[in-house]
């Protein structure tokens, strides 16, 4: 069960960064397929690197997509993943790579280390953002994914929060990508995560405290293949 | 006046004799279609056919001296996509098309190939396709196993090791493959099943393998077959042996197959089957394969679907080379990596004495060929 706790720990954050990007920055990330691809591959060098590349790719992203609409703004992340993904397989080269992988027992459960890190980092990642949202500090977030231009009427700086919003996003998914990998990686290792998490974010995002249900669904569709 | 005229001739005769010598070349250099799933489901094994398809081309020029040039289709992983594909290169003029992944796929392909009258080799699907041949498809042949022979190899291994009891798990994605061979292993072993199960594809349940994996560490099996030859297949087992599993496991290959794979693993007792294994030398064309692609891609060469799309192409080459393409494939052998091909009811005779499958067993760090 630590494993599963684990893994639902980490789709939430995954679905919640795809809400926030939705909902605040205006696009459906799919970059983010590739951002964990890349952490993935960083792994192989050093876990960390995975920050500053992760976040370097979501301020680059910011840029090239903020005079964009929703739509173009999507089709463009599709794109910006497929060029991440093409350098990988252009530098790399090899079909797979495989990670050496680290065993830990929690309380009795036989775990993957890497992954029990990914898990308490989802973990504080989705406790500080709820934290966050419960604040009056959020007043701004919140106008933002009401309504954009109303954000602006208030003299929200939409912009800088958008940049926030994808640079923070983007290195928490890069960074996941280093630790949640399956600990074999080949370019396209990102899309089976990011689907999985779309389709968490899509439910999660039909009701209004889509956050908490983004929670709620993960770990239901997490523990839901253990009863069947 | 009249100067400018001849000049105009000439020039003319010139120029009109340049575009033939031009098409003579073009007549003289046979394109060869090739199916690769470069996006979606199957796309890193789209990697291996694309890599193993120009190291065919490169290979027909060096050893058989046939001029052929590889046109390459993305076929994504539906069979509307590989539809689409195929009818795309059809219209570039070339004279057969290999490749394509799954069963569906090729089940598709080849009633095109029947519509469009190009011929068709199934480099790795092992769909129903002598149905198609049957009711008069003369288009399509496949150099990858039939079914039967996948569960053929299965059955041999079970038979090597004597084992007592084994244990079955499927890939959903690969669901008509998987059974198919699951009825030919059931009906031609009298070792015990413990049990069957399927894991899903990754994009609908990534960490779905884990329930496979404590439903197969309940089996307590003697050997685990595993019809998944894809990633997925490598986080099997590596749950599998943190958790405790002692079994041996049998892949259908695939990603399983790759050395640099096993040794990352460094998990023992995993068996595998290939069309060859690398040290064998099944014909001239084994160890030159298998060599240069390392040299080439500066990785190790897939043994499977890498090497029966390769080998499909260079068929291609030598049965155009002699002369009409069905017929010679019909009637003739030719030379491949995986040994010598003869076509029976479109089929490549596998299990003959020139064409058997070989079975390989990773242990303390290299691999036992054990058929």
């Amino acid at each position: 069960m630590i494993s599963e706790i684990f893994t639902s720990a980490f789709y939430t954050a995954f679905s919640i960064s795809i809400l926030l990007c939705y909902r605040v920055g205006k696009i459906l990330n799919l970059s983010f397929a590739s951002f964990f691809t890349l952490g993935a591959y960083l792994s192989i060098l050093n876990p960390l690197l995975a920050i500053p590349f992760g976040a370097s790719a979501g301020f680059i992203l910011h840029k090239l997509t903020k005079k964009l609409s929703i739509a173009n703004a999507t089709i463009f992340s599709l794109g910006f993943a497929i060029a991440i993904e093409e350098i990988l397989r252009i530098y790399f080269r090899t079909e797979y790579i495989i990670l050496p992988v680290q065993k830990i027992t929690l309380f009795g459960e036989m775990v993957v280390g890497s992954h029990a890190i990914s898990g308490l980092i989802s973990t504080a990642f989705v406790t500080i953002f709820l934290c966050f949202l419960l604040s009056k500090k959020s007043i701004n977030l919140r106008v933002m994914e009401e309504d954009l231009e109303l954000a602006e009427i208030y003299g929200v700086r939409t912009e800088r929060l958008r940049l926030i919003v994808l640079t923070i996003t983007g290195t928490l998914i890069a960074f996941l990508g280093s630790l949640h990998n399956p600990g074999i990686v080949y370019p396209t290792l990102g899309w089976q995560y990011l689907i999985f998490s779309v389709i968490i974010a899509t439910l999660a995002n039909i009701f209004e405290r889509a956050y908490l249900f983004a929670i709620l669904f993960a770990f239901v569709i997490t523990c839901l293949p253990k009863f069947f | 006046m009249r100067r400018v005229l001849i000049f105009v001739i000439i020039f003319t005769f010139l120029i009109s004799g340049c575009v033939q010598q031009k098409e003579d070349k073009e007549d003289k250099e046979i394109k060869i279609g090739v199916l690769v799933p470069k996006t979606g489901e199957f796309s890193s094994a789209g990697i291996v056919m694309e890599n193993a398809a120009k190291l065919a081309e490169k290979h027909a020029k060096e050893i058989f001296g046939v001029n052929i040039r590889v046109v390459i289709a993305d076929c994504g992983d539906k069979p509307e996509t590989a539809k689409t594909a195929f009818v795309s290169l059809a219209q570039q003029g070339v004279v057969a098309v290999v490749g394509a992944y799954s069963s569906p796929q090729a089940l598709v392909v080849a009633d095109t190939a029947n519509e469009l009258k190009v011929v068709y080799i199934a480099s790795v699907a092992s769909a129903d396709l002598e149905s198609k041949i049957r009711e008069g498809n003369r288009y399509v042949f496949r150099n990858a196993y039939n079914t039967s022979y996948w569960g053929v190899l299965a059955a041999e291994f079970l038979r090597i090791t004597n084992a007592k009891s084994y244990y079955l798990i499927g890939y959903d994605p690969l669901r008509t493959f998987n059974t198919a061979m699951f009825i030919l292993i059931k009906n031609s072993t009298k070792a015990e099943l413990k049990g069957e199960d399927w894991f899903k594809s990754p994009s609908v349940a990534p960490e779905d393998y884990k329930r496979a994996v404590e439903k197969a560490l309940i089996s307590d099996a003697e050997v685990i077959i595993l019809g998944d030859p894809g990633a997925t297949s490598v986080s099997f087992v590596r749950e599998y042996a943190m958790k405790g599993g002692k079994a041996t496991i049998y892949s259908v290959g695939g990603t399983l197959a790759l050395m640099s794979v096993l040794r990352g693993l460094g998990i023992d007792n995993i068996a595998f089957q290939a069309a060859a294994i690398e040290g064998e030398e099944k014909t001239k064309l084994t160890k030159r394969y298998f060599e240069n692609y390392r040299e080439i891609f500066k990785e190790d060469a897939n043994n499977y679907a890498g090497l029966l799309t390769y080998d499909a192409i260079l068929i291609v080459a030598q049965a155009k080379m002699k002369g009409n393409l069905i017929e010679e494939l019909e009637k003739g052998s030719f030379f491949g990596a995986a040994g010598i091909y003869t076509f029976e009811n479109h089929q490549a005779q596998w299990g003959s004495e020139k064409l058997r499958g070989s079975i390989g067993i990773f242990r303390s760090g290299k691999v036992e060929i054990l058929t």
